[in-house]
């Protein structure tokens, strides 16, 4: 950009625009097609994602940085899908709210979380003790829940060097849906998988990549990877979380500058795989349900994993029935991007997520699926807000509860 | 005379063909002269005034220095002549009698206006000092440039690609650029390439919307300074004006058609457009051709700054000169109008004749009236229009009408409908889908040929009704025969005195050539309507 | 070369640039064989409508119909429809021989040429990929295309339905075109107008619709364009920046869009959605260029010599002409192809000359 006008904010043009992902931030057409796009369009009727481009390119990039709409963006990147000129939202308002996290201005409760979790290891505050009493009590109240089960079926070595997986929850899993984490442990069980999770890295989020702040982002990452390579496993199994698997599957190498030297998979891919493999045995249509199914903007529309949680739900699940739009289309829930975690928002982020509750509505599903942790607990709260007459639940959730049957 | 011998490509075809003259020595003139000399075709051209005009061309291969080497080069291989005093020409059989002053009288094949265009000057709201986007005029490097664009009316976008790209440049030498536009030019295939390149090497871009941009002088010293404060409110940005203030403002224009060169406008008087730039906007009037055979227009004249577009112009123009000299060449003894000897010297067919096929030749006896058999498109204005009835079509004679006429009268029992259209859109639609027997089609060189006096004839006939058809107006391949056609229904009528509210039994309707699905349904109505039958 | 051989050029591509081509130079007196894959000659302007209101709007697909005859019935072009160029082989630097194959019976013909004009044409893109915008989806979508042969057809009623109720449609522009994701960073050129003449020709048929274009950037390049434009304000056709995004179905058949309008984010809603495609590179153009010795630029379209020199080609006596090289509207696919037989008599000229 021409430094005429105002010099101090258009660096911030110039930063977004060395980002990768950003490269393309001048070339915007003014199409408009990103305005039609934006779940937020209704929330926020004087602002879209146009708009705020074009402000951040004419050296009013500070109105945005100031505004509550780069909090309320969820980073799902819908607005810049199909984009003619593949900008990428996402990476614009990162760069915003790092600006506006040094300006001292972004949300407390996302910044305490990340200071937590550079100390910590996970954004809980919680301790390898703790860890570790909470994985083997809820390992055993699964054994004397499940007929079948034996004592000790799903207990788990941690720290095991040279397992072939190593799991990483979401903190979630273990704190307030400890029904989710035991349904990972029986997952694996069932798989007769080779795995094992580590007593001092148990969290795949990284709030700081929500923040704009790359460098406790790096670090972040860089933890959960020295540790993969400490136990010198093959694979990184990340639970059902979007950014977490996003960050780990795309960004990663990149933010490191240097390969990972192991493979990352999400535990959506695995349950796909092992049941086309035949390793583990369901009934088809086992489930008596008709669900359908959302794609989380990170899991599917930023990776392109689109059919492999269809394939579980179409074999498990009585009758499966899209939303429209779906996969790269697909409506956000409306919990992403923090969004879900930033108490500032808790009550806008129902109400701007009207669009995927009526969506949602018109599929007619008993069931509603997903296949990450930010989506199922955004979506749960959703089902309780308007009392949509359905369940929600994680596709591995499903996948069990079918093996199960 | 620099004058070489045409190589023909068919020579047991056509030996020689006679010469071409360009009117205009501009870039306009140096690309058609080219692109005649290119074909074999000796060229005379004519300096018509100096003009340091150039077209606009933001490709990014271009070398301008290169091309207009290359360019003037062709001079090398043309006659160049200056008139004394003024130019007229006229139809002289297949070819053109051109006068150079008094004494220099040449006969030319075919001619060519290159004469060129200025610019619309600096709209008058503008203040002093605003100047117009051009070629040649190049921002001093490293200053603050501003080009507005779309003001008032679009500009052309030869004119705005001309901007951005200088914006482009203006930027690459330290200066700061910004484009106020209401619609980015991009039309070419290096167009988004170009814009996008812009915005990549800083160019600020404003996109206004319905409120103008305002601009008035830098509050500094105006007598040792031009610098611009324009006031703009981008449609995307919203909010309060921005304000540019720059050391230039560049206004991107269009071609002023009324610079356009007199001479060509009394030619092609029938062939100007709607802004009074040369060639009509017919689609017959494309790639340099008028509807005046062998005459034709290339570049600014024409209202087309763009470079690559008026090469294309010209170098189609000169293909197509050749063809109308080979057919000139290979009509010669053809005979397309009858004249007799009844003609009383109006001119009024010489006035009217679309294709400007007639001349008038004076004769140390009798003077006469004929028609190039190679220029006639049988269009047959001028067998209607002709006070004296002298004039006939030699292949598609009156008799031809007189025998349809016959026809119907022998069967008016069944009180037929009788449909006129010209061969090039409702004959054309006929034969693919076939009329009811009860209708009696005919087809004519084109609706122009049907004359108030075959309108009497054919009611006379018994006919139930009579539809003429021709082609839409402006479309019409001899440029107003479908018009005439119209006019002579409405004359018609007029005279019948129908009342209103009543189906007049003669109607006019217009369709395209490829228009057989509303053909068939015009004419379903039109029977319907006549017969009184309701839908 | 003998003194009464003809030289024969061979033209791939019976649409309307091959046809300009024939045309042109069989008028010049040279003989041309016209090869055309189809069965019939016309390209995608045989499918197009007359956009005529009170008078021409100009654009120019009524000529086509001009040219089929003019080539028909001339002696000096020999039209093989059906058939495909198969392989081209030079013997001599001057001379082609070009093997023509049947496609329904796999004949094959050869014919000797001094030149080859590559006139194949373009593809019009297919939006399906744009899931945003529901085309084939929502039934109220269509492409500029269809509509345009449905207006042919005289059946507008077949797409609209028979109500007299006034019917609000949309027209978006630059579907398929100046979009860098799908590989098509360019403007087609001709869609603006085609959609500007459309509007226009809706308005007089339809006087009470409301018809809205919106568009990225109005491209009103070429005679009688800017005619188009303050016709359309003047016949209030709404022209809006900025294309939505997004077309949402609605219960009843209609379709919702969310556009800016003064810095608001507004819902609008429309009964029918025109998708002005762009054009894109034919599918086996690959397969033509590498036949010819070409190659094809970053877009897919066979490269010219240059800007300056856009008929002719990097091989000797191979030429390109309309929509092959790049997208274009008719006028300009036209006036190319009467380039590029100027480039091919100018060449054939030049080695004459030589030759004496
Ligand atoms: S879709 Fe892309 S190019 Fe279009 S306005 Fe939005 S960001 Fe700009
Ligand atoms: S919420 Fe999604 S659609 Fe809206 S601006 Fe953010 S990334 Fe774009
Ligand atoms: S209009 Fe008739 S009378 Fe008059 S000059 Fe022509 S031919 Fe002669
Ligand atoms: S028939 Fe038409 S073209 Fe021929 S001389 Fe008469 S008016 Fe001219
Ligand atoms: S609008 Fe088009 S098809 Fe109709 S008459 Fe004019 S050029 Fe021909
Ligand atoms: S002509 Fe218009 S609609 Fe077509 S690509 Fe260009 S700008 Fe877009």
């Amino acid at each position: 950009m021409s430094a005429t006008t105002n010099p101090d904010t258009h660096d911030l043009a110039t930063v977004i625009s060395r980002r990768t992902g950003g490269e393309h931030l001048v070339s915007c057409l003014t199409c408009g097609q990103c305005v039609s796009r934006c779940f937020l369009n209704d929330g926020y009727p004087d602002m879209n994602p146009r708009t705020l481009i074009r402000k951040v390119l004419m050296g009013r990039g500070q109105e945005m940085v100031d505004s509550e709409f780069i909090w309320a963006c969820t980073l799902c990147g819908r607005c810049t899908t199909d984009c003619p000129k593949e900008l990428q939202m996402d990476v614009i308002i990162r760069d915003l709210r790092g600006a506006a996290l040094r300006q001292g201005k972004a949300p407390h409760r996302i910044v305490e979380g990340v200071e937590t979790g550079l100390k910590m290891g996970n954004n809980v505050g919680m301790d390898s003790e703790a860890f570790l009493d909470t994985v083997e009590w809820l390992a055993e109240e699964a054994e004397e829940d499940v007929e079948g089960l034996e004592e000790g079926d799903l207990a788990v070595e941690l720290d095991r060097e040279g397992a072939d997986l190593l799991y990483i929850p979401n903190p979630r899993e273990y704190t307030s849906t400890p029904e989710m984490f035991q349904s990972y442990l029986k997952f694996f069980h069932y798989a007769k998988a080779d795995w094992t999770m580590s007593s001092k890295v148990f969290d795949i989020t990284n709030w700081a990549y929500y923040l704009g702040d790359r460098e406790s982002a790096s670090t972040m990452v860089r933890t959960m990877v020295d540790e993969a390579r400490r136990l010198k496993v093959k694979t990184l199994v990340s639970t059902e979380c979007g950014h977490g698997f996003k960050i780990l599957r795309k960004d990663a190498e990149r933010w490191l500058g240097e390969p990972l030297g192991f493979e990352v998979l999400g535990v959506i891919e695995l349950a796909d795989k092992w049941l086309q493999e035949g390793r583990l045995s369901v009934a088809p249509g086992a489930l008596d349900a008709r669900v359908t199914l959302h794609d989380p903007c990170n899991v599917g529309r930023k990776l392109g994993i689109f059919e492999e949680p269809r394939r579980v739900l179409k074999t498990i699940a009585a009758e499966f029935v899209e939303m429209w739009p779906n996969r790269k289309q697909s409506i956000c829930c409306g919990g992403g991007g923090s969004v879900g975690q930033n108490t500032d928002m808790a009550k806008k982020r129902l109400e701007h997520a009207r669009t995927k509750r009526d969506q949602i509505l018109r599929t007619g599903a008993d069931t509603l699926a997903t296949c990450c942790q930010n989506c199922l607990s955004q979506l749960g709260d959703l089902q309780s807000r308007y009392e949509m007459p359905l369940e929600v639940k994680s596709v591995i959730q499903m996948l069990v509860e079918a093996i199960e049957a | 005379m620099n004058q070489k011998p045409a190589v023909s490509l068919n020579r047991d075809y056509m030996p020689t063909l006679p010469a071409a003259l360009v009117i205009g020595d501009g870039q306009s003139g140096l690309l058609s002269a080219k692109a005649l000399t290119d074909i074999g075709i000796a060229v005379t051209m004519v300096k018509t005034r100096p003009d340091g005009r150039t077209l606009h061309c933001s490709a990014p291969d271009f070398d301008r220095q290169g091309f207009e080497k290359s360019l003037r080069s062709v001079l090398q291989e043309v006659e160049l002549v200056e008139p004394q005093g003024a130019v007229s020409m006229r139809r002289m059989g297949d070819d053109f009698e051109v006068r150079f002053g008094a004494r220099n009288v040449r006969t030319f094949g075919c001619v060519f206006f290159t004469s060129g265009a200025d610019m619309t000057t600096v709209p008058s709201d503008l203040p002093e000092g605003v100047a117009a986007v051009s070629p040649d005029r190049v921002p001093a490097p490293g200053t603050k440039v501003a080009f507005l664009l779309d003001y008032i009316s679009p500009s052309s976008p030869a004119a705005g690609l001309t901007a951005i790209r200088q914006a482009i440049d203006n930027a690459a030498s330290g200066g700061a650029s910004f484009v106020i536009m209401k619609h980015a030019p991009v039309a070419h295939l290096f167009g988004e390439a170009l814009y996008e390149d812009a915005k990549r090497a800083g160019v600020e871009f404003y996109r206004f919307g319905e409120t103008l941009p305002t601009v008035r002088p830098r509050p500094t010293d105006p007598s040792k300074d031009s610098g611009m404060c324009i006031s703009v409110v981008d449609v995307v940005e919203h909010g309060d004006p921005v304000t540019l203030e720059v050391d230039r403002l560049f206004y991107a224009g269009a071609p002023d058609a009324s610079s356009v060169m007199p001479l060509a406008k009394e030619v092609l008087v029938n062939d100007v457009d709607e802004e009074g730039f040369l060639l009509s906007s017919s689609v017959h009037c494309h790639s340099g051709r008028s509807f005046a055979n062998g005459v034709f227009a290339v570049g600014e004249c024409t209202g087309e700054l763009d470079l690559i577009r008026t090469a294309a112009q010209a170098a189609a123009a000169a293909a197509r000169a050749r063809s109308w000299m080979v057919r000139a060449c290979a009509r010669k003894e053809a005979e397309a109008v009858r004249f007799t000897d009844a003609c009383i010297r109006c001119m009024t067919c010489l006035r009217l004749c679309p294709h400007n096929a007639i001349s008038f030749v004076a004769g140390a006896g009798r003077s006469t009236v004929t028609a190039s058999a190679a220029a006639c498109e049988e269009c047959g204005v001028c067998v209607s229009e002709c006070p004296r009835l002298v004039l006939d079509l030699v292949f598609f004679p009156e008799a031809a009408i007189e025998s349809f006429v016959d026809e119907a009268s022998r069967i008016h029992g069944s009180r037929p409908v009788a449909v006129y259209g010209c061969q090039r859109s409702p004959g054309r639609a006929a034969s693919r889908i076939g009329l009811p027997p009860d209708v009696l089609f005919l087809t004519v060189p084109c609706a122009g040929r049907i004359s108030e006096s075959v309108l009497w004839a054919t009611m006379a006939a018994g006919v139930q009704g009579i539809l003429v058809v021709g082609c839409h107006h402006g479309n019409c391949a001899s440029n107003n025969g479908t018009d005439w056609a119209e006019a002579r229904v409405t004359a018609a009528l007029e005279k019948l005195g129908v009342p209103t509210g009543m189906q007049p039994p003669v109607q006019y309707a217009s369709v395209a050539a490829n228009e057989e699905a509303r053909f068939s349904r015009i004419v379903r109505d039109f029977c319907r309507a006549v017969r009184g039958e309701t839908t | 070369m003998d003194s009464h051989a003809q030289p024969s050029v061979v033209i791939v591509g019976g649409g309307i640039a091959g046809l300009s081509v024939a045309k042109c130079l069989s008028d010049n007196g040279l003989s041309c064989t016209l090869i055309e894959r189809e069965n019939q000659l016309g390209g995608h302007v045989r499918s197009w409508a007359c956009m005529a209101t009170d008078r021409c709007l100009r654009c120019f697909c009524c000529t086509v119909e001009d040219l089929i005859d003019v080539v028909e019935s001339s002696e000096r072009v020999s039209v093989l429809t059906g058939c495909e160029l198969e392989s081209l082989e030079r013997p001599g630097t001057n001379s082609f021989r070009v093997q023509v194959r049947n496609a329904t019976n796999g004949d094959r013909q050869p014919v000797e040429a001094a030149a080859v004009v590559i006139a194949a044409g373009f593809t019009p893109y297919d939006p399906s990929e744009k899931v945003f915008w529901g085309y084939g989806v929502h039934r109220g979508v269509v492409t500029l295309q269809e509509l345009d042969t449905l207006v042919r057809r005289d059946d507008l009623a077949g797409f609209v339905g028979e109500s007299d109720e006034p019917l609000k449609m949309a027209f978006f522009q630059c579907v398929g075109s100046r979009d860098r994701s799908i590989g098509a960073d360019y403007c087609s050129q001709y869609c603006c107008k085609a959609a500007l003449r459309m509007a226009l020709r809706l308005r007089k048929d339809k006087p009470d619709w409301e018809i809205t274009i919106f568009y990225i950037d109005l491209q009103v390049a070429g005679k009688f364009a800017g005619s188009l434009l303050s016709l359309a304000e003047e016949k209030q056709i709404r022209l809006i920046q900025g294309v939505p995004g997004e077309i949402v179905p609605r219960e009843d058949g209609t379709l919702e869009i969310l556009r800016e309008h003064k810095g608001v984010n507004v819902r609008e809603i429309y009964d029918k959605i025109v998708l002005s495609v762009g054009q894109h590179p034919l599918p086996d153009v690959s397969r033509l260029s590498s036949l010819a010795g070409l190659e094809t630029d970053r877009f897919g379209f066979l490269t010219a010599a240059g800007t300056q020199d856009p008929c002719r080609t990097r091989v000797d006596r191979v030429y390109v002409a309309g929509t092959v090289g790049g997208p274009k509207d008719i006028e300009q696919t036209v006036e190319h192809a009467g380039r590029t037989a100027a480039a091919v008599l100018a060449d054939l000229n030049g080695s004459e000359r030589t030759q004496q």
